[in-house]
Protein backbone atom coordinates (compact mmCIF):
# COMPACT_ATOMS: atom_id res chain seq x y z
CA UNK A 1 0.00 0.00 0.00
CA UNK A 2 0.95 3.32 -0.57
CA UNK A 3 0.11 6.83 1.68
CA UNK A 4 -1.65 9.52 0.58
CA UNK A 5 -0.48 12.83 -1.01
CA UNK A 6 1.02 14.79 1.30
CA UNK A 7 3.11 18.15 0.71
CA UNK A 8 6.99 18.28 2.63
CA UNK A 9 8.92 20.79 4.31
CA UNK A 10 12.28 19.81 5.94
CA UNK A 11 13.15 22.58 7.91
CA UNK A 12 16.99 23.16 9.05
CA UNK A 13 16.00 24.96 12.55
CA UNK A 14 13.68 23.92 15.02
CA UNK A 15 12.14 27.77 14.80
CA UNK A 16 10.82 26.76 11.57
CA UNK A 17 9.46 23.45 12.57
CA UNK A 18 7.71 25.44 14.97
CA UNK A 19 6.19 27.93 12.47
CA UNK A 20 5.71 25.13 9.78
CA UNK A 21 3.45 23.06 12.80
CA UNK A 22 1.98 26.51 14.11
CA UNK A 23 0.53 27.09 10.74
CA UNK A 24 -0.60 23.34 9.22
CA UNK A 25 -1.81 22.72 12.21
CA UNK A 26 -3.87 19.61 13.01
CA UNK A 27 -2.96 18.99 9.27
CA UNK A 28 0.54 18.38 9.77
CA UNK A 29 2.53 15.37 11.09
CA UNK A 30 5.88 15.68 12.11
CA UNK A 31 8.25 12.90 10.73
CA UNK A 32 11.22 11.74 12.24
CA UNK A 33 12.25 7.82 12.25
CA UNK A 34 9.02 7.16 10.69
CA UNK A 35 9.12 3.76 11.71
CA UNK A 36 5.63 4.41 13.02
CA UNK A 37 3.91 6.78 11.55
CA UNK A 38 5.19 5.41 7.55
CA UNK A 39 3.16 2.36 8.22
CA UNK A 40 0.24 4.50 9.48
CA UNK A 41 0.42 6.24 6.46
CA UNK A 42 0.72 3.45 4.00
CA UNK A 43 -2.58 1.75 5.64
CA UNK A 44 -3.59 5.03 5.06
CA UNK A 45 -4.71 4.97 9.28
CA UNK A 46 -3.41 8.25 9.19
CA UNK A 47 -3.53 10.53 5.77
CA UNK A 48 -1.08 13.60 7.14
CA UNK A 49 -1.92 16.29 4.20
CA UNK A 50 1.43 17.84 5.75
CA UNK A 51 4.74 16.13 6.81
CA UNK A 52 7.36 18.11 8.47
CA UNK A 53 10.25 16.52 7.98
CA UNK A 54 12.60 16.78 11.51
CA UNK A 55 15.42 14.60 9.90
CA UNK A 56 17.52 18.01 8.26
CA UNK A 57 17.66 19.94 11.23
CA UNK A 58 21.18 20.63 12.05
CA UNK A 59 22.83 18.53 14.83
CA UNK A 60 21.05 20.17 18.15
CA UNK A 61 22.31 19.81 21.49
CA UNK A 62 18.78 19.21 23.10
CA UNK A 63 17.72 17.10 20.48
CA UNK A 64 20.37 14.85 19.74
CA UNK A 65 22.18 14.62 22.98
CA UNK A 66 22.32 12.41 25.64
CA UNK A 67 23.66 14.01 29.22
CA UNK A 68 22.97 14.29 33.11
CA UNK A 69 22.34 17.74 34.94
CA UNK A 70 22.46 17.17 38.40
CA UNK A 71 20.52 13.94 39.00
CA UNK A 72 18.45 14.07 35.97
CA UNK A 73 19.28 12.63 32.66
CA UNK A 74 18.35 14.06 29.77
CA UNK A 75 17.89 12.34 26.25
CA UNK A 76 16.87 14.08 23.27
CA UNK A 77 13.89 13.24 21.60
CA UNK A 78 16.14 12.70 17.81
CA UNK A 79 18.06 10.18 19.27
CA UNK A 80 17.84 6.88 17.73
CA UNK A 81 16.74 3.70 19.15
CA UNK A 82 20.20 2.48 18.02
CA UNK A 83 22.14 5.20 19.70
CA UNK A 84 20.91 4.03 22.97
CA UNK A 85 21.96 0.42 22.53
CA UNK A 86 25.24 1.36 21.91
CA UNK A 87 26.00 3.74 24.49
CA UNK A 88 28.96 3.13 25.91
CA UNK A 89 28.60 1.39 29.47
CA UNK A 90 29.29 3.94 32.03
CA UNK A 91 28.88 6.81 29.30
CA UNK A 92 26.86 9.18 31.81
CA UNK A 93 30.06 8.97 34.19
CA UNK A 94 29.26 8.02 37.68
CA UNK A 95 25.85 8.71 37.07
CA UNK A 96 25.56 5.55 34.73
CA UNK A 97 24.75 3.12 37.19
CA UNK A 98 20.73 1.29 37.18
CA UNK A 99 19.83 3.89 34.50
CA UNK A 100 22.53 3.29 32.02
CA UNK A 101 21.63 -0.32 32.12
CA UNK A 102 18.01 0.14 31.99
CA UNK A 103 18.42 1.93 28.75
CA UNK A 104 21.12 -0.14 26.79
CA UNK A 105 19.27 -3.68 28.11
CA UNK A 106 15.84 -1.86 27.01
CA UNK A 107 16.70 -0.44 23.48
CA UNK A 108 17.62 -4.01 22.10
CA UNK A 109 14.00 -4.88 22.98
CA UNK A 110 12.80 -2.54 20.69
CA UNK A 111 12.19 -4.05 17.19
CA UNK A 112 14.58 -4.93 15.02
CA UNK A 113 17.67 -3.82 14.30
CA UNK A 114 16.57 -1.77 10.83
CA UNK A 115 13.55 -0.21 12.74
CA UNK A 116 16.07 0.76 15.58
CA UNK A 117 18.89 2.35 12.96
CA UNK A 118 15.87 4.93 12.03
CA UNK A 119 13.44 4.68 14.96
CA UNK A 120 13.63 7.53 17.43
CA UNK A 121 13.29 7.52 21.40
CA UNK A 122 11.17 10.95 20.75
CA UNK A 123 8.90 8.96 18.16
CA UNK A 124 8.33 6.61 20.34
CA UNK A 125 7.44 8.30 22.90
CA UNK A 126 5.25 10.83 20.62
CA UNK A 127 3.23 7.53 18.76
CA UNK A 128 2.52 6.19 22.47
CA UNK A 129 2.12 2.70 21.75
CA UNK A 130 0.88 1.40 25.15
CA UNK A 131 3.15 -1.55 25.31
CA UNK A 132 6.22 0.17 23.86
CA UNK A 133 9.03 -0.38 26.03
CA UNK A 134 10.26 3.25 25.88
CA UNK A 135 6.96 4.41 27.11
CA UNK A 136 6.63 1.99 29.72
CA UNK A 137 9.90 3.14 31.09
CA UNK A 138 8.85 6.91 31.08
CA UNK A 139 5.75 6.07 33.01
CA UNK A 140 6.96 3.81 35.78
CA UNK A 141 10.26 5.90 36.42
CA UNK A 142 7.97 9.08 36.40
CA UNK A 143 10.09 10.61 33.06
CA UNK A 144 9.02 14.86 31.95
CA UNK A 145 8.58 15.64 28.64
CA UNK A 146 9.95 18.94 27.09
CA UNK A 147 7.23 20.55 24.62
CA UNK A 148 7.86 23.29 22.74
CA UNK A 149 5.97 25.19 20.47
CA UNK A 150 5.93 28.85 19.08
CA UNK A 151 2.66 29.76 20.30
CA UNK A 152 3.63 29.67 24.16
CA UNK A 153 5.57 29.20 26.62
CA UNK A 154 7.88 25.62 26.62
CA UNK A 155 6.15 23.65 28.84
CA UNK A 156 7.45 20.32 30.60
CA UNK A 157 5.17 17.64 30.88
CA UNK A 158 4.60 14.79 33.25
CA UNK A 159 4.25 10.62 32.35
CA UNK A 160 1.15 10.53 33.86
CA UNK A 161 -0.14 13.82 31.99
CA UNK A 162 1.35 12.86 28.87
CA UNK A 163 0.18 9.68 27.96
CA UNK A 164 -3.90 9.84 27.13
CA UNK A 165 -4.88 6.70 25.43
CA UNK A 166 -3.34 4.56 22.69
CA UNK A 167 -1.58 6.54 20.07
CA UNK A 168 -2.93 9.78 21.83
CA UNK A 169 -0.53 12.08 23.98
CA UNK A 170 -1.14 15.47 25.62
CA UNK A 171 0.68 17.09 22.42
CA UNK A 172 -0.77 19.82 21.02
CA UNK A 173 -0.76 20.05 17.17
CA UNK A 174 1.96 22.77 17.03
CA UNK A 175 3.92 21.11 19.40
CA UNK A 176 6.73 19.33 19.22
CA UNK A 177 8.93 16.92 22.05
CA UNK A 178 12.36 18.03 22.21
CA UNK A 179 13.24 16.10 25.52
CA UNK A 180 12.78 13.75 27.69
CA UNK A 181 14.19 13.93 31.39
CA UNK A 182 14.36 10.85 33.39
CA UNK A 183 15.74 10.76 37.17
CA UNK A 184 19.12 9.29 37.18
CA UNK A 185 19.13 6.24 39.77
CA UNK A 186 21.73 6.03 42.07
CA UNK A 187 23.34 2.44 42.81
CA UNK A 188 21.42 1.62 45.42
CA UNK A 189 18.65 1.16 42.58
CA UNK A 190 18.06 -2.59 41.09
CA UNK A 191 15.84 -2.74 37.88
CA UNK A 192 14.39 -5.19 35.89
CA UNK A 193 12.18 -6.22 32.91
CA UNK A 194 10.31 -8.95 31.25
CA UNK A 195 8.46 -8.98 28.36
CA UNK A 196 6.50 -11.55 26.38
CA UNK A 197 5.72 -11.22 22.75
CA UNK A 198 4.65 -13.78 20.24
CA UNK A 199 7.63 -13.48 17.83
CA UNK A 200 11.09 -11.86 18.49
CA UNK A 201 10.72 -8.37 17.67
CA UNK A 202 6.86 -7.78 18.06
CA UNK A 203 5.22 -5.43 20.26
CA UNK A 204 5.07 -6.86 23.88
CA UNK A 205 1.74 -8.82 24.65
CA UNK A 206 2.49 -7.64 28.30
CA UNK A 207 6.00 -5.87 29.09
CA UNK A 208 6.43 -4.86 33.04
CA UNK A 209 9.51 -2.66 34.42
CA UNK A 210 10.61 -2.30 38.11
CA UNK A 211 12.45 -0.58 39.67
CA UNK A 212 13.69 -0.81 43.78
CA UNK A 213 15.70 1.32 45.92
CA UNK A 214 17.16 -0.99 48.49
CA UNK A 215 18.45 0.33 51.89
CA UNK A 216 19.87 -1.72 54.80
CA UNK A 217 18.08 -4.91 52.84
CA UNK A 218 14.84 -3.40 52.72
CA UNK A 219 12.84 -2.20 49.62
CA UNK A 220 12.18 1.50 50.59
CA UNK A 221 11.19 2.85 47.47
CA UNK A 222 9.29 1.17 44.47
CA UNK A 223 8.22 1.23 40.82
CA UNK A 224 6.44 -0.92 39.23
CA UNK A 225 4.95 -0.60 35.89
CA UNK A 226 3.73 -2.66 32.91
CA UNK A 227 2.64 -1.92 29.30
CA UNK A 228 -0.18 -3.59 27.01
CA UNK A 229 -2.48 -4.13 29.52
CA UNK A 230 -4.65 -0.76 29.14
CA UNK A 231 -4.42 2.17 26.63
CA UNK A 232 -1.58 4.40 28.19
CA UNK A 233 1.75 1.97 30.25
CA UNK A 234 0.11 1.67 33.53
CA UNK A 235 2.10 2.23 36.97
CA UNK A 236 0.73 -0.71 39.50
CA UNK A 237 0.60 1.30 42.86
CA UNK A 238 -0.80 -2.07 44.83
CA UNK A 239 1.96 -4.02 43.34
CA UNK A 240 4.22 -0.86 44.65
CA UNK A 241 3.03 -0.93 48.15
CA UNK A 242 3.29 -4.65 48.46
CA UNK A 243 7.14 -4.41 48.39
CA UNK A 244 7.90 -1.02 49.73
CA UNK A 245 9.03 -1.79 53.48
CA UNK A 246 9.75 -5.47 52.81
CA UNK A 247 13.00 -7.30 52.52
CA UNK A 248 13.51 -8.65 48.70
CA UNK A 249 12.81 -12.14 48.52
CA UNK A 250 10.91 -14.57 45.75
CA UNK A 251 7.83 -14.64 48.08
CA UNK A 252 7.53 -11.08 48.67
CA UNK A 253 7.89 -10.43 44.78
CA UNK A 254 5.46 -13.49 44.08
CA UNK A 255 3.27 -11.28 46.43
CA UNK A 256 3.71 -8.43 44.46
CA UNK A 257 3.08 -9.91 41.14
CA UNK A 258 -0.82 -11.01 43.14
CA UNK A 259 -0.94 -7.02 43.98
CA UNK A 260 -0.25 -6.34 39.67
CA UNK A 261 -2.60 -9.40 38.60
CA UNK A 262 -5.46 -7.84 41.02
CA UNK A 263 -5.35 -4.45 39.86
CA UNK A 264 -4.93 -4.18 36.27
CA UNK A 265 -7.79 -4.16 33.94
CA UNK A 266 -7.09 -4.94 30.39
CA UNK A 267 -9.19 -6.15 27.26
CA UNK A 268 -8.40 -9.34 25.26
CA UNK A 269 -7.33 -9.30 21.88
CA UNK A 270 -6.39 -12.00 19.43
CA UNK A 271 -3.43 -12.12 21.17
CA UNK A 272 -4.60 -13.26 24.18
CA UNK A 273 -7.91 -12.90 26.53
CA UNK A 274 -8.15 -10.51 29.22
CA UNK A 275 -7.71 -13.05 32.11
CA UNK A 276 -4.53 -14.18 30.14
CA UNK A 277 -2.89 -10.41 30.12
CA UNK A 278 -3.85 -9.90 33.81
CA UNK A 279 -2.35 -13.46 34.63
CA UNK A 280 0.43 -12.42 32.48
CA UNK A 281 0.82 -9.16 34.19
CA UNK A 282 2.16 -10.72 37.52
CA UNK A 283 4.40 -13.25 36.09
CA UNK A 284 5.84 -10.37 34.34
CA UNK A 285 6.26 -8.18 37.53
CA UNK A 286 7.42 -11.24 39.19
CA UNK A 287 9.72 -11.80 37.02
CA UNK A 288 11.05 -8.34 36.37
CA UNK A 289 11.34 -8.07 39.99
CA UNK A 290 13.88 -11.10 40.47
CA UNK A 291 16.01 -10.42 37.29
CA UNK A 292 19.83 -9.63 37.85
CA UNK A 293 19.63 -7.78 35.21
CA UNK A 294 17.96 -6.56 32.45
CA UNK A 295 17.52 -9.72 29.77
CA UNK A 296 18.21 -9.92 26.17
CA UNK A 297 15.51 -10.40 23.97
CA UNK A 298 16.85 -13.72 22.15
CA UNK B 1 9.50 21.49 -10.50
CA UNK B 2 12.74 22.07 -8.16
CA UNK B 3 15.77 21.87 -9.04
CA UNK B 4 17.20 19.25 -7.05
CA UNK B 5 16.21 21.11 -3.92
CA UNK B 6 14.22 20.19 -1.19
CA UNK B 7 14.03 23.41 0.55
CA UNK B 8 11.08 25.14 0.97
CA UNK B 9 7.38 23.18 1.09
CA UNK B 10 6.67 20.38 -1.50
CA UNK B 11 3.41 20.60 -2.60
CA UNK B 12 1.84 17.29 -2.36
CA UNK B 13 1.20 16.72 -6.67
CA UNK B 14 4.87 18.69 -7.74
CA UNK B 15 7.74 16.26 -8.98
CA UNK B 16 10.83 17.50 -7.23
CA UNK B 17 13.96 16.62 -8.81
CA UNK B 18 16.15 14.74 -6.89
CA UNK B 19 19.95 12.83 -7.06
CA UNK B 20 20.22 9.65 -5.38
CA UNK B 21 23.50 7.76 -4.85
CA UNK B 22 22.96 4.18 -5.80
CA UNK B 23 25.35 1.80 -5.45
CA UNK B 24 27.90 4.17 -6.33
CA UNK B 25 26.20 5.85 -9.33
CA UNK B 26 24.44 8.91 -9.27
CA UNK B 27 20.30 8.77 -10.60
CA UNK B 28 18.61 11.75 -11.23
CA UNK B 29 14.39 11.04 -10.29
CA UNK B 30 11.72 13.34 -10.30
CA UNK B 31 9.14 12.67 -7.61
CA UNK B 32 6.01 13.18 -5.49
CA UNK B 33 6.70 13.42 -1.59
CA UNK B 34 4.58 10.51 -0.74
CA UNK B 35 6.99 8.15 -3.60
CA UNK B 36 8.96 5.89 -0.78
CA UNK B 37 12.60 5.12 -1.51
CA UNK B 38 11.66 1.30 -2.64
CA UNK B 39 9.51 2.70 -5.36
CA UNK B 40 12.08 5.18 -6.39
CA UNK B 41 14.03 2.56 -6.41
CA UNK B 42 12.28 0.28 -8.70
CA UNK B 43 10.07 2.26 -10.64
CA UNK B 44 12.16 5.11 -10.96
CA UNK B 45 15.43 3.76 -11.48
CA UNK B 46 14.08 0.75 -12.81
CA UNK B 47 16.48 -1.31 -10.00
CA UNK B 48 13.53 -4.56 -8.99
CA UNK B 49 15.94 -6.17 -7.16
CA UNK B 50 14.18 -4.27 -4.21
CA UNK B 51 11.22 -6.33 -3.27
CA UNK B 52 8.34 -5.14 -1.71
CA UNK B 53 6.12 -7.47 0.82
CA UNK B 54 4.30 -5.89 3.64
CA UNK B 55 4.86 -2.22 2.46
CA UNK B 56 4.82 -1.44 6.39
CA UNK B 57 8.08 -2.43 8.04
CA UNK B 58 7.31 -5.75 8.79
CA UNK B 59 8.77 -8.12 6.18
CA UNK B 60 12.13 -6.72 5.59
CA UNK B 61 12.20 -7.29 1.94
CA UNK B 62 12.75 -4.02 0.50
CA UNK B 63 16.27 -3.79 2.87
CA UNK B 64 18.41 -1.68 1.28
CA UNK B 65 21.96 0.09 2.91
CA UNK B 66 21.85 3.64 3.84
CA UNK B 67 25.25 4.99 4.88
CA UNK B 68 26.17 0.93 5.54
CA UNK B 69 22.85 0.43 7.97
CA UNK B 70 20.17 -1.69 7.52
CA UNK B 71 17.04 0.14 6.50
CA UNK B 72 13.52 -0.87 5.02
CA UNK B 73 12.93 0.84 2.05
CA UNK B 74 9.60 1.03 2.27
CA UNK B 75 9.61 3.18 5.46
CA UNK B 76 11.31 5.96 3.75
CA UNK B 77 10.63 8.61 1.34
CA UNK B 78 13.00 9.15 -1.46
CA UNK B 79 12.87 13.11 -0.81
CA UNK B 80 14.77 12.09 2.56
CA UNK B 81 16.91 9.96 0.67
CA UNK B 82 18.83 12.47 -1.56
CA UNK B 83 22.11 13.11 0.25
CA UNK B 84 23.15 10.05 1.34
CA UNK B 85 24.88 6.33 -0.08
CA UNK B 86 22.61 3.56 -0.92
CA UNK B 87 23.42 0.54 -1.69
CA UNK B 88 21.00 -2.06 -2.98
CA UNK B 89 21.32 -6.05 -4.18
CA UNK B 90 21.91 -4.96 -7.76
CA UNK B 91 25.20 -3.46 -5.96
CA UNK B 92 26.71 -6.70 -4.68
CA UNK B 93 28.46 -8.83 -7.46
CA UNK B 94 31.32 -7.53 -8.88
CA UNK B 95 30.44 -5.78 -12.73
CA UNK B 96 31.87 -8.90 -14.32
CA UNK B 97 29.25 -10.82 -12.44
CA UNK B 98 31.25 -12.95 -9.93
CA UNK B 99 28.77 -13.32 -7.04
CA UNK B 100 29.38 -11.18 -3.69
CA UNK B 101 30.34 -14.34 -1.41
CA UNK B 102 27.25 -13.90 0.85
CA UNK B 103 25.57 -14.38 -2.38
CA UNK B 104 27.94 -17.28 -3.00
CA UNK B 105 26.92 -19.03 0.26
CA UNK B 106 23.11 -18.41 -0.19
CA UNK B 107 22.93 -20.65 -2.83
CA UNK B 108 25.60 -23.27 -1.02
CA UNK B 109 23.49 -23.80 1.98
CA UNK B 110 19.85 -23.49 0.71
CA UNK B 111 19.94 -19.61 2.38
CA UNK B 112 16.49 -19.23 -0.46
CA UNK B 113 14.08 -20.91 -2.47
CA UNK B 114 11.77 -18.72 -4.01
CA UNK B 115 13.86 -16.01 -3.67
CA UNK B 116 11.81 -12.93 -2.80
CA UNK B 117 13.04 -12.37 0.47
CA UNK B 118 16.56 -13.22 -0.49
CA UNK B 119 17.76 -9.44 -1.53
CA UNK B 120 16.30 -8.21 1.94
CA UNK B 121 18.31 -10.79 3.66
CA UNK B 122 21.44 -10.45 2.01
CA UNK B 123 21.45 -6.96 2.63
CA UNK B 124 21.24 -6.85 6.40
CA UNK B 125 23.89 -9.87 6.57
CA UNK B 126 25.99 -7.77 4.88
CA UNK B 127 25.38 -4.80 7.69
CA UNK B 128 25.50 -7.40 10.14
CA UNK B 129 28.75 -8.61 9.16
CA UNK B 130 30.48 -5.48 8.52
CA UNK B 131 29.57 -3.96 12.11
CA UNK B 132 30.12 -7.03 14.01
CA UNK B 133 32.38 -9.69 12.07
CA UNK B 134 32.71 -12.16 14.90
CA UNK B 135 28.95 -11.65 15.85
CA UNK B 136 28.31 -14.82 17.69
CA UNK B 137 25.35 -17.32 16.95
CA UNK B 138 22.52 -16.11 19.38
CA UNK B 139 23.39 -12.48 18.30
CA UNK B 140 22.92 -13.21 14.69
CA UNK B 141 19.73 -14.98 15.00
CA UNK B 142 18.58 -12.36 16.26
CA UNK B 143 19.77 -10.02 14.00
CA UNK B 144 18.76 -12.27 11.03
CA UNK B 145 15.00 -12.52 12.61
CA UNK B 146 14.37 -8.69 11.38
CA UNK B 147 13.49 -10.23 8.20
CA UNK B 148 11.00 -12.63 7.29
CA UNK B 149 11.17 -16.20 4.98
CA UNK B 150 8.30 -18.68 3.94
CA UNK B 151 10.44 -21.21 1.90
CA UNK B 152 13.65 -22.22 3.94
CA UNK B 153 12.47 -22.36 7.85
CA UNK B 154 15.80 -19.64 8.37
CA UNK B 155 18.40 -22.99 8.86
CA UNK B 156 20.12 -22.52 5.76
CA UNK B 157 19.75 -18.64 6.05
CA UNK B 158 22.05 -18.72 9.18
CA UNK B 159 23.87 -21.60 8.17
CA UNK B 160 24.82 -19.35 4.63
CA UNK B 161 25.80 -15.82 6.87
CA UNK B 162 27.44 -18.12 9.16
CA UNK B 163 29.57 -20.00 6.56
CA UNK B 164 30.87 -16.17 5.45
CA UNK B 165 31.71 -15.07 9.04
CA UNK B 166 33.57 -17.79 9.94
CA UNK B 167 35.27 -17.94 6.45
CA UNK B 168 36.60 -14.86 7.10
Amino acid sequence: MKPAQFSYIAPETVEEVLAALAEHGDEAKVLAGGQSLVPMMNFRLARPSVIVDIGRLAADESLDGISVDEGTLRIGARVRHRQLEHFPANGLGPADGPLGSLLRGLARWVGHLPIRVRGTFGGSIAHADPAAEWCIMAQTLGAEMVVRSSTRPMRIVAAEDFFETVFTTSLEPEELLTEVRLPVLGPDWRVGFCEFARRAGDFAVVAALTALRIEDGSIVEARVGAGGVAGTPVRLRAAEAALVGAIPTPAVFHEAGLAATGEVDPSGDIHGSAGYRRDLTGVMVRRALGAESIPTPV
Amino acid sequence: MTESSITGLLESDCKTRLRLSVNGTERTVEVEPRRTLADALRDDCGLTGTHLGCEHGVCGACTVLIDGNPVRSCLMFAVQAADVDIRTVEGMASPDGTLNPLQESFMRHHGLQCGFCTPGFLLLSEAVLAARPDIDDAELREALSSNLCRCTGYQGIIDAVRAVRDAV
